[in-house]
This record gives structure tokens, C-alpha cells and sequence, in this order.
């Protein structure tokens, strides 16, 4: 009976502290995304729609290197558009036709690139597929590092999204 | 009773700004290979136009013996479909034009049979009749062990002949893909920069009006000329010049040409839509200047008028 108690704390002490560990990481994720720290670089479009990137997330935690990458993938292709990488890759313009889209959308944003995971289809991870969660890791102060990874963005899919949401507008809106 | 008259004004308002974001007419497109691409492949005839000897691009034979070209096209096609634009397919719009062997190629007065002081309608333009044409063309360098493909795409206003989108660029150097795949990236990497462009085209269109342009002709057996000063307190050239002061979008337009038998207006701003029986219309060239048409009605001038596509609308003046 004892052991049966103990067994039932046991369990519950560590379903207690995943949660509070997930709630942190989650935490953490959402301030890192705040910052926006970040830089990309074009690696190719394999076809119409779909970028390949490698996001360079300045982060503390390389726990999270996954999830902030496919944010800072998105939030780059969204607000800022990618720059053109020699022969390799040509620019992309940003879908984002005015410079205070984010400010303008603040609730929206702020909702859509919530850590929710990949449970939430309407959720950033939507449309982002991770190919190598880190390729490069560089330390670049005492406690922060500069992780690469390399991620495929569904451009094609996030603009249908954003036309939908009346985010952005579409090509043939107004006709 | 009030809460329903609200509701009622609201459902209203909804409907009119619903209406009025989807009424502008949707300019249609074509994508066509470059006349320098025809050239270079071979795909042109040489023709003596009233003397002056030229090469004119042969869509049909570059479309019959080269595939790359029809992939090309489709692809593009496919693109612009997703992105709520379904362009005309070039191959389908030649047939039409071949089965209308019998292109009208002088225009006659329908009353007295005289004939316009300007040149024939040029043949070679009403085979290419889409309002935006998407004029592409491709080189490609091959070493021997490497191919790099050069693209270019521009997106040219039929009417005013101006550029309104463009996209080029050089491929990374390949040795292993076939040719076709090399073409495919070109576009699939190209296009959403080209896309773009066409956006903000669109978007200034919403903004400053679209920009037309408008002829003005004489029949030569016409008693009356344009500087004749019986229809007001000016000459007709500036009452026309003042109907468009008052009806293009801030007023804005071009006189190109001001002769005694003819006026050219360009970059003339029209509003996209417009209202009629408490309904929001696209508008386009001809609609637009049938009110100037109507005007000159109103003077006692018969005209005529007569569109080519959307942009373009010439008033011949003195009989239908």
C-alpha cells in the first residue's frame, strides 16, 4: 500500500515538474522571440512557394533552437524578405506591403507566434518543416550563442493564410 | 424598431464596401516570348510593312518546335492562376485570331465611307490583345560542363506600352540538371519578385487611377477641324483639354499631340470604378470616355468610338 502511495507521488512530482519544465521552456521561447535576433541566409527555392533558409538565432538555450529558427524563419519571410544570395538565390520581397504590418496586426502576431507547438494548425509551425535543428553553434558572449539551423518555409501557404486573415492583401484584390 | 433600422444600415454598408472592393475590371494577361528570343531562335518572318522592311516575331512556329517554350508559358500560367489572375494561353488566343482570317484591316466611316487620316491598325498588335503582356526570354551559357540559365521577365501595360514589373537574373552554374528543370527554377525563383512588383502597379492604379490613353481623330470629309471655335468660348482641342481636367483622377494626363485632326493624350488617369443606379462598375477606357463622347453629343458632334482593350480609346469625330 505504502509502496503504492509512494509510487502515485513519484508520478505526480513528475508530471508536475515536465509541466513547469514546459511552461518555462515555453517562457523562455516567447521572450527570446521578443528580441527578434536573428539572421538569414537564402539557400535555395526547390520549387514555386517553398524557401529553404538557415536561420542563425542568437539564443541562451539551445533547447529551443528549433522552435525560435521556424519563428524567426517566418516572422523574416513575413515582415522583412530574404536578401539575394549571389547566383544561389534571387531576392524575395517580404509579404508584409507595409512596414508597420506588425505594429498594425500587434494581437493578431502576437497570437500567431505563440509557443503553442505543432498541436495549433493556425500556429507559425504550420509552415515551417525543420531540416537540421543545429548545424552551426558559435559562442558569442558569455552565455548567449549563435545556432544555425536550416528550415523550409511554406511562402505559398502563409500568404494564403494572411490573404484569408486580411492580413496582407492579395494580388487580385480590389478587381 | 430603431435597433433594426441599425442593423439594416450596417448590412447595407457591409454589402456597399463588399461591392465596392470587387468591381474594378480585372486586367487580363498573356505570357508571350520576347521579340530578341524569337529572334534568336529563329522563330521570325521578315515583312515589308509600307516600305519599311522588319522581323516579326511567329508565335505559332516558336510554340510548334519549341517545348521548352510551352513549358515555360504553363508554368507561369500556373503561378499567376494561384495567385487569382488566370492569364490567356497564347497557343488557344492564335487559334482565335486564325479563325478570324478576315481581320478588318482599315476602318471605314459606316456613313460615308471615308476613310481615317492614321495608319491601318496594326495586325501584329491585335494578335497580342491582353492588357498586361508578360514578355519573357531566356539565354543559356553552356561551357560544356556547365549550364547557367539567364531569365528575364517583364510585365508590359499593352496601352501605354510602359513597364510595370520586371524580374531577370542568372542561375547558379548546374551540370547535372537538364534544361527544362533549369527553366522551371528560373521562373519558380523569380516570380515572386516579379509578382510583386505587378502589386505595386496594382496598387498605385487603386490610388492615382489607371493610366489610359486616348485619341482623338477628324474623318477627313468632316466640315470642322479641332481648332474650330463654333461648339463654345474656345477652340475644341482645349474644351476636350478641359472635359479631361475635370474627369481624369486629380486631373492628371498628358497632351502627346494637339494638330488641327488629331489628339494623343497619354498617362490619362481614370478612376477604377465608378457609380451607376447606386452601384459600384469597374471602369475602363470605353466607359470613361463615352462621357466624353456624350459631351461632345450634347455640342452637336456625331463621333464615334472605338476600344482596343481596356486602355485604349480613340473618338473619331463628324459621323459614326
Amino acid at each position: 500500500m505504502k509502496k503504492t502511495l509512494l509510487f502515485i507521488a513519484i508520478l505526480f512530482f513528475t508530471v508536475g515538474t515536465t509541466n513547469a519544465q514546459s511552461r518555462r521552456n515555453k517562457k523562455k521561447a516567447d521572450t527570446e522571440t521578443a528580441k527578434w535576433n536573428y539572421d538569414i541566409e537564402c539557400i535555395g527555392e526547390a520549387k514555386a512557394g517553398v524557401y529553404t533558409l538557415k536561420v542563425f538565432s542568437i539564443l541562451r538555450d539551445e533547447s529551443i533552437a528549433r522552435v525560435q529558427a521556424s519563428k524567426n524563419a517566418v516572422h523574416a519571410v513575413i515582415f522583412q524578405g530574404i536578401n539575394a544570395q549571389g547566383t544561389k538565390c534571387t531576392q524575395k520581397p517580404a509579404l508584409a506591403r507595409s512596414p508597420n504590418l506588425e505594429t498594425e496586426f500587434e494581437e493578431f502576431f502576437n497570437v500567431f507566434f505563440e509557443s503553442k507547438g505543432k498541436k495549433d494548425l493556425n500556429n507559425f509551425s504550420k509552415y515551417v518543416n525543420v531540416i537540421d535543428g543545429v548545424t552551426d553553434r558559435i559562442k558569442v558572449s558569455k552565455k548567449e550563442y549563435r545556432i544555425g539551423t536550416l528550415v523550409t518555409v511554406n511562402v505559398a501557404l502563409l500568404r494564403k493564410t494572411l490573404e484569408n486573415e486580411n492580413i496582407i492583401k492579395s494580388l487580385d484584390s480590389g478587381f | 424598431m430603431k435597433l433594426k433600422k441599425q442593423t439594416l444600415v450596417i448590412i447595407i454598408t457591409l454589402l456597399a464596401v463588399n461591392v465596392s472592393f470587387s468591381q474594378a475590371k480585372k486586367p487580363t494577361l498573356m505570357v508571350v516570348p520576347a521579340d530578341t528570343w524569337c529572334f534568336e531562335n529563329g522563330y521570325t518572318q521578315t515583312i515589308n510593312n509600307q516600305g519599311v522592311i522588319k522581323d516579326i516575331p511567329l508565335y505559332q512556329m516558336a510554340l510548334q518546335r519549341n517545348s521548352d517554350l510551352a513549358l515555360v508559358i504553363t508554368q507561369i500560367n500556373g503561378l499567376l492562376s494561384e495567385r487569382g489572375f488566370s492569364a490567356k494561353d497564347l497557343s488557344a488566343e492564335l487559334k482565335k485570331v486564325e479563325a478570324k482570317a478576315a481581320e478588318q484591316e482599315l476602318r471605314a466611316s459606316k456613313n460615308t465611307g471615308a476613310e481615317v487620316s492614321e495608319t491601318p491598325v496594326d495586325a501584329l498588335k491585335k494578335t497580342a490583345k491582353a492588357d498586361i503582356i508578360l514578355e519573357m526570354s531566356w539565354a543559356i551559357n553552356d561551357n560544356g560542363l556547365e549550364k547557367q540559365v539567364t531569365f528575364i521577365l517583364r510585365g508590359l501595360d499593352a496601352y501605354t506600352g510602359k513597364q510595370i514589373a520586371e524580374t531577370s537574373g542568372t542561375g547558379a552554374p548546374d551540370f547535372s540538371s537538364p534544361l527544362p528543370l533549369l527553366l522551371e527554377e528560373a521562373v519558380s525563383s523569380r516570380i515572386d519578385k516579379f509578382l510583386a512588383s505587378l502589386q505595386t502597379t496594382f496598387d498605385g492604379w487603386f490610388d492615382k487611377g489607371r493610366e489610359v490613353n486616348l485619341g482623338i481623330r477628324v474623318w477627313d470629309d468632316w466640315e470642322y477641324d479641332l481648332e474650330s471655335e463654333d461648339f463654345g468660348d474656345d477652340e475644341l482641342g482645349f474644351l476636350i483639354e478641359n472635359w479631361l481636367n475635370d474627369n481624369c483622377v486629380n486631373g492628371s494626363y498628358t497632351t502627346m499631340d494637339a494638330e488641327a485632326t488629331m489628339m494623343n493624350f497619354e498617362q490619362v488617369r481614370i478612376p477604377m470604378t465608378y457609380e451607376r443606379n447606386g452601384k459600384i462598375r469597374g471602369m475602363d477606357a470605353r466607359t470613361w470616355a463615352k462621357g466624353l463622347s456624350a459631351y461632345l453629343k450634347d455640342m452637336g458632334i456625331i463621333n464615334k468610338l472605338t476600344i482596343s482593350g481596356l486602355g485604349e480609346a480613340t473618338l473619331y469625330l463628324g459621323s459614326k
